[in-house]
Parts: structure tokens; C-alpha cells; sequence
């Protein structure tokens, strides 16, 4: 791996629809995938990320980049004259703009964070499914989802049975 | 857009990502499970359950809290009940062993309930969960040492232990002398019986639940007004017993009216009622290793909870009578409080309160032992299903 003396080392990602990101090393560790690449010394001048399109993927790196830790030469500033209580809770502003996508795109997202193995934004883009599913019916999650009940009715009856009072 | 998402949904690691983000309350698998087959699957995978079992075990959610319900009928009953603290579809209820004799919980802790015998020598440790049962002797001191009182403590040593220790403690009859030893259910033994000298004024009682603060289990040990409050510890790693004194004669105020906890800094600390407020201490020790007691919140209950605070002293004798600690969780300092106009749960470090519906029916003070975590069980032989028939529902959660 090159040495750090100049500063900021640079990682290139590259979506397989062509484009190419330019992103500082710490950004891209992030997600512990890519963590993981760099560590075992996998990762040559630029990482193919599979099955993520440049539109996601660039929302993936904007994520990132608000979510490192400002402990570097650029963050120390903000860290320096803002309490971390502030922070948080401007990240927690940040976040809920962030999130305000179509469903596809939610889902796009979802899929990102679980390949890319980046916690944060997979809590984040799970919520509002982990809502709906705690909030709603089973008839209401199963449209939601596009899901198909695929349950034989004794079956079901079954284990509503043994669990009747999940549903009371 | 609703076809893209059904097919997203169909990646059976996505979707479990999302199940292991569901709630930790009971329900949230059993319902998921019903979505489809394949949901089904999923939510029972053993390796999807381990990790919702680490994720929210540092939260698992408070189910209620058993106690020994003396108006119970002594022939068919174990004298075990329990009161549900969550709403439905959340309210859990367990079926209860049927013995010959009945018996009294003497402390909760890491999913597992401990329980002396009326009549009869032993002692029991159920898993309300599972419905195992283990079934220990008593121990029996060397030197012809006779216990007049004794109390227990059950626990494990990490929360993923499959096997569990008991901690027995008690006093013999010419008051000299405190003794505790520890049951492993590895080896089936009890260990080394451990003893210390004790002031005639200390007692070890047997209706107080033990507290486990960082290494060691405290128990209230006296009960006598007269004489100076003191705490029982008994150390895990170094086993060893210590007596503590206690800042204030806190039985001069009756019986019920405070209970060792966690501080906040995970030191040992203290609860006090006292009128309508709930101070709360802390022990200190200083770099000589001489320990002092401090004063670190004072709760204002009366305006916490809305009681009537009449300012007519017989009023105020009434309601202050009526305060009585009935039981703490542990590890969340949830306080089990009766009041004149019902029980609360009330958590201490962030002062929500909470009605208890289902507890407030009851007329006696009980000594409450709540029971939290049913996230413990983790080996991979006690992920079988078939295991958990005493609790359908939860199977599902624990495997």
C-alpha cells in the first residue's frame, strides 16, 4: 500500500455502469467491505463495486463522506468548536433529508449498505420497512413488500394458533 | 415500483437484515413469521436468531416480574405467579410447574428463576422460558453449621452461559457467623463454604433480592430498627463477604422503603424513600480506600407520579405509609413502586413512569423480582424448537 506522507490517501470506486468515484481512503472505509479489501491489501488503484449503479452508488459515497469521523486534518475544526451532542443531532437532520427518496431507490439503498456492509446506512434505510412491519398488518406488510402469502390455510391457522397472542 | 421492491425483498440476506432490525419485543418474529413461508424460515434460522439475540440483548425488554403469591391455594400451586408488565400482543404469561410442595422465589436473574421449598430441603432453578428444571440439594456446611436464615442468588457467569451458578447465603443460629458458598450445574457441586464473622446485629434476610453489581451479589441484611442498616456483599471473583454499613437507618423508615442498586458510574448504590421523594446514593472510595456515602439525585415521586400530596400531616402519614419499594430490575433500574393510587414502574436514570394495569389488582406488598432477558440461551442444542413447548410463542425467538 502507498504511504500516507502526502496527506489524504485516495481510493478510485468504480459502479459497473462506467463511472468512477475519486474518494479519500478513510471515506471509503466505511464500509467494512472495502475496509476489508484495503486491509488485506486487496484493493489495486481503483474497486469494482459489483451490482451498484453510479446513482446509488454516488448517494452510498455522499452518506460516507457525512459519516466519517472528523478526526482528520478536515474535521478538526468543526470537532474543535462544535459540542458532540450537536453534531449528533445535526447528523440526525442530515440523515432524515437523506432518506427522503422513492421507495426503489430506499430499497437501492438497503441493498448498497448490506453489500457494501456499512451499519449506519443500513439502519437507516431498514427503518422504514422495520416500521411498517412492526406497525401494520400482516395483509398491509405482505402489499407493501409485494409479498406473496404463500401460507396452505390450515397451515397458517396452525401457527396463528400457537401464537395467538402475537396477534391479539 | 412495487414489483422492484418484491424483488429486492426476495434476497433472503436482505431480508434477514431487516428482521434482525425488528423490535426486541416478543412479538415482533412470531408475527414476521406469518408473512410467508419464507419469511417463516428465515425469522427461525438459528444463525438470524443468535445475532437478534446479541443485537438487542443489551436492551431486551423488561416482561414483568414474578413473586411469590402467598393467597395461592397450597395444594395444586407452586406459589410462583407473574405479572405482565407489557401490553398485547407483547403480554406474555408462563405456564407454572406443579410440585408437592409450594414454594418461594428467592431472585430472577439472566432468564432464570430461583426458588426455595416450604416444608421440604432443596432448592429449584426454573427456566420459565424452556420449563427446564434443575433440582439442587441444599448445601450442607461442614462442622455441624445450622442455618437459621438463608438466602440465594441465581445467575451465569456470561448471559450466553448455558450453565448457571447458585450463591447461597445465611447465618447460623447462635448469630455468630455468615456463610455462602457457590453451586456450579457444571460440575453438579457446590464449591468451598466461605465464612466471616458477623455482628449480632446483622441478619441475613430471606424476602430481599439479591443485587449483582459489577462482580459481586448485595443483599439488605438487616431488619431490625434498632439496628444500623448494613448490606451483605458477597464477592464472585475473590469470594469473599463483607458487611457495609448503610448512610442512613433505613428500616427506622419500614421495611420496604429501599433497596440496593447499580449507581450511576456502576458502582454500588442505594435507593431511599423518604416522604414523597427517592434519594438515591453512592459509595465512594477514596485513594486510602476509606468509603464514603453521597447524596447523587433526589426524585420528587409525588410530582413524578401525580399522587395527592395532602399537606394535612395524617394525610401525609397515610401516603407516606403507603410508599413501599416492591422490587428493582437490575440492570435497567427500573423501580417496582406501590402507591396510594396504584404501582408504577418508574426508571430511575431517565424518570419515565409507567403504570402497572396488571399489578394493581393485587392488595399485598409483594416483593417483586423482575424478569428481563429471554435473549440468554444460546448454545446450539437449546436452539431446538421442540425444547421451548413450555412457551410456544416463543419459539420463535429463542429457536
Amino acid at each position: 500500500m502507498a504511504t500516507r506522507e502526502a496527506g489524504k490517501k485516495m481510493i478510485m470506486l468504480k459502479s459497473p455502469d462506467g463511472m468512477e468515484f475519486e474518494v479519500e481512503e478513510a471515506v471509503a472505509m466505511e464500509s467494512q467491505t472495502i475496509r476489508k479489501m484495503i486491509e488485506d491489501d486487496c484493493a489495486d488503484t481503483a474497486i469494482l463495486i459489483p451490482n451498484i449503479n453510479s446513482k446509488i452508488l454516488s448517494r452510498v459515497i455522499e452518506y460516507c463522506n457525512k459519516h466519517v469521523p472528523t478526526t482528520g486534518a478536515t474535521g478538526a475544526a468543526a470537532s474543535d468548536t462544535v459540542a458532540p451532542a450537536a453534531l449528533a443531532e445535526d447528523l440526525k437532520i442530515w440523515d432524515a433529508e437523506f432518506i427522503k427518496v422513492n421507495r426503489a431507490t430506499r430499497f437501492d439503498l438497503i441493498q448498497a449498505a448490506s453489500y457494501l456492509n456499512i451499519k449506519g446506512l443500513l439502519d437507516l434505510t431498514s427503518q422504514t420497512t422495520i416500521d411498517t412491519i412492526s406497525d401494520n398488518s400482516l395483509e398491509e406488510i405482505r402489499s407493501f413488500l409485494s409479498t406473496k402469502n404463500d401460507y396452505l390455510p390450515e397451515e397458517e391457522q396452525t401457527i396463528r394458533r400457537e401464537n395467538q397472542w402475537a396477534f391479539q | 415500483m412495487s414489483d422492484q421492491e418484491g424483488e429486492i425483498m426476495e434476497i433472503d440476506d436482505l431480508l434477514s437484515e431487516i428482521l434482525l432490525r425488528l423490535p426486541p419485543e416478543p412479538c415482533s418474529l412470531p408475527r414476521a413469521s406469518l408473512v410467508s413461508t419464507r419469511w417463516r424460515r428465515l425469522s427461525r434460522d438459528p444463525a438470524l436468531l443468535r445475532r437478534f439475540r446479541a443485537r438487542h440483548r443489551r436492551h431486551a425488554p423488561l416482561l414483568g416480574a414474578f413473586f411469590t403469591d402467598y393467597s395461592a391455594s397450597t395444594n395444586r400451586h407452586s406459589h410462583i405467579s407473574f405479572a405482565p408488565t407489557l401490553d398485547p400482543p407483547n403480554r406474555v404469561r408462563f405456564s407454572f410447574p406443579v410440585f408437592e410442595y409450594p414454594c418461594m422465589v428467592l431472585g430472577c436473574r439472566h432468564g432464570l428463576l430461583l426458588a426455595s421449598f416450604y416444608y421440604q430441603p432443596g432448592l429449584l432453578v426454573w427456566d420459565p422460558v424452556t420449563g427446564d428444571q434443575h433440582r439442587l440439594d441444599h448445601l450442607h456446611p461442614p462442622g455441624g453449621f445450622k442455618f437459621k436464615t438463608m438466602n440465594g442468588a441465581v445467575l451465569r457467569s456470561t448471559q450466553e452461559d448455558i450453565h448457571f451458578k447458585v450463591v447461597m447465603v445465611g447465618h447460623d443460629e447462635q448469630h455468630t457467623q455468615v456463610i455462602a458458598s457457590v453451586y456450579s450445574s457444571q460440575t453438579r457441586e457446590w464449591g468451598s463454604v466461605i465464612s466471616a464473622p458477623i455482628p449480632p446485629t446483622v441478619s441475613v434476610v430471606t424476602a430481599v433480592p439479591s443485587v449483582l453489581i459489577g462482580d459481586s451479589l448485595y443483599w439488605s441484611s438487616s431488619r431490625n430498627p434498632a439496628h444500623p442498616t448494613t448490606v451483605l456483599e458477597f464477592n464472585l471473583g475473590t469470594k469473599s463477604l463483607a458487611v457495609i454499613d448503610v448512610p442512613v437507618n433505613m428500616y427506622a423508615h419500614g421495611n420496604r422503603s429501599f433497596s440496593v442498586m447499580r449507581a450511576e458510574d456502576g458502582g454500588l448504590g442505594f435507593l431511599f424513600l423518604s416522604g414523597h421523594n427517592a434519594q438515591l446514593w453512592k459509595r465512594n472510595t477514596d485513594g486510602d480506600g476509606v468509603a464514603s456515602w453521597a447524596i447523587t439525585k433526589t426524585i420528587q415521586l409525588d410530582k413524578l407520579l401525580s399522587l395527592n400530596t395532602n399537606t394535612e400531616e395524617e394525610e401525609e402519614d397515610e401516603e407516606e405509609r403507603s410508599l413501599s419499594i416492591e422490587g428493582l430490575a437490575e440492570n435497567t433500574n427500573v423501580l417496582f413502586l406501590r402507591t396510594s393510587i396504584g404501582r408504577f414502574m418508574v426508571h430511575l436514570d431517565s424518570l419515565w413512569s409507567l403504570r402497572c394495569k396488571e399489578l394493581s389488582q393485587a392488595g399485598v406488598t409483594h416483593v417483586l423480582h423482575p424478569f428481563t432477558s429471554v435473549y440468554t440461551a444460546a448454545d446450539n442444542n437449546t436452539l431446538s424448537p421442540y425444547r421451548y413447548k413450555n412457551l410456544s410463542h416463543f419459539l420463535y425467538i429463542i429457536g
